[in-house]
């Protein structure tokens, strides 16, 4: 199987622009929220997956977004395939809250992150298997919500609606690139293991 | 204010870090076994005098008749 090119043009332009508008622009200006978008600021749903609250949300998104990019091209995903599922991802879930949450404010790269390490469940099956793979990669998010659990149970439900969301994108990056996987990738398997 | 989605990033980043090491040690390995097995197979697989006439399947067939013709004798 030929392994693709290794390029890094997307997530470099996906970190220039959310580094332009958390340096330019306020988050409350850009983020998204279902009442916002009802009220006639419809840019904000084209926004939200680069824009970032404070300082701590920006760099540890970025910094978890350089590294799973460099991780994803190891493994196999296209820059294409990236970028693709990147903003599906991100987008799918903006709408589900708009329809299900509109209170709910969203912000950050997270949901496309998560999205990413849905599919490299998939295409990372030859490093490591399926049931090692899924938890390794929802691990922090798990976490991070037994631990808020633990220590209130407001606090769970403050979060509740982050993990719900956050899983989503880890959901939609797994089904959606399975689905790309299965009519991209096995026919040609298939025949590359029919022809020798 | 409602929870704004946030990422847990440094924990995913750790994460992710460490599978890189890891594909890259296999990927290592992978490469370094191919290059023994390469260099060990003209060794290992010596040229065969075998020809297409001499089947195994072919003695059987032959073998049949011989020993028929043995216990004719008896």
């Amino acid at each position: 199987m030929n392994m693709p090119k290794k390029s890094f043009i997307f997530p470099v332009i996906i970190i220039v622009i959310s580094s332009l508008l958390f340096f330019n622009y306020a988050h409350s200006k850009i983020s998204f929220s279902g009442t916002q978008f009802k009220q006639g600021e419809y840019y904000r749903f084209l926004t939200f997956p680069f824009t970032h609250i404070n300082f701590e949300h920006f760099y540890e998104n970025m910094i978890a977004l350089a590294i799973v990019s460099v991780l994803a091209f190891e493994i196999g995903i296209t820059q294409y395939e990236f970028f693709g599922l990147f903003l599906f991802s991100s987008y799918f879930v903006g709408l589900v809250a708009l329809l299900l949450m509109p209170d709910l404010s969203m912000a950050g790269t997270s949901v496309g992150i998560y999205a990413i390490l849905g599919a490299l469940t998939i295409k990372g099956i030859s490093y490591l298997s399926k049931p090692i793979m899924i938890p390794l990669m929802l691990a922090p998010l798990f976490l991070k919500f037994i631990y808020d659990m633990m220590s209130s149970l407001e606090i769970a439900k403050a979060s509740a609606p982050q993990f719900l969301l956050h899983f989503g994108g880890f959901f939609l990056g797994y089904k959606a690139y399975h689905m790309y996987y299965l009519t991209k990738y096995k026919p040609k398997e298939e025949v590359e293991t029919r022809v020798p | 204010m409602p929870a704004p989605i946030s990422g847990f990033g440094l924990a995913i980043a750790l994460i992710a870090a460490g599978l890189i090491i890891y594909i890259r040690y296999k990927k290592f390995l992978n490469e370094k076994f191919s290059k023994l097995a390469d260099q060990q197979k003209p060794q290992s697989t010596p040229k065969s005098d075998f020809k297409p006439e001499d089947k195994p399947e072919e003695k059987k067939e032959n073998a049949a008749p011989a020993v028929s013709t043995l216990e004719k004798k008896e």
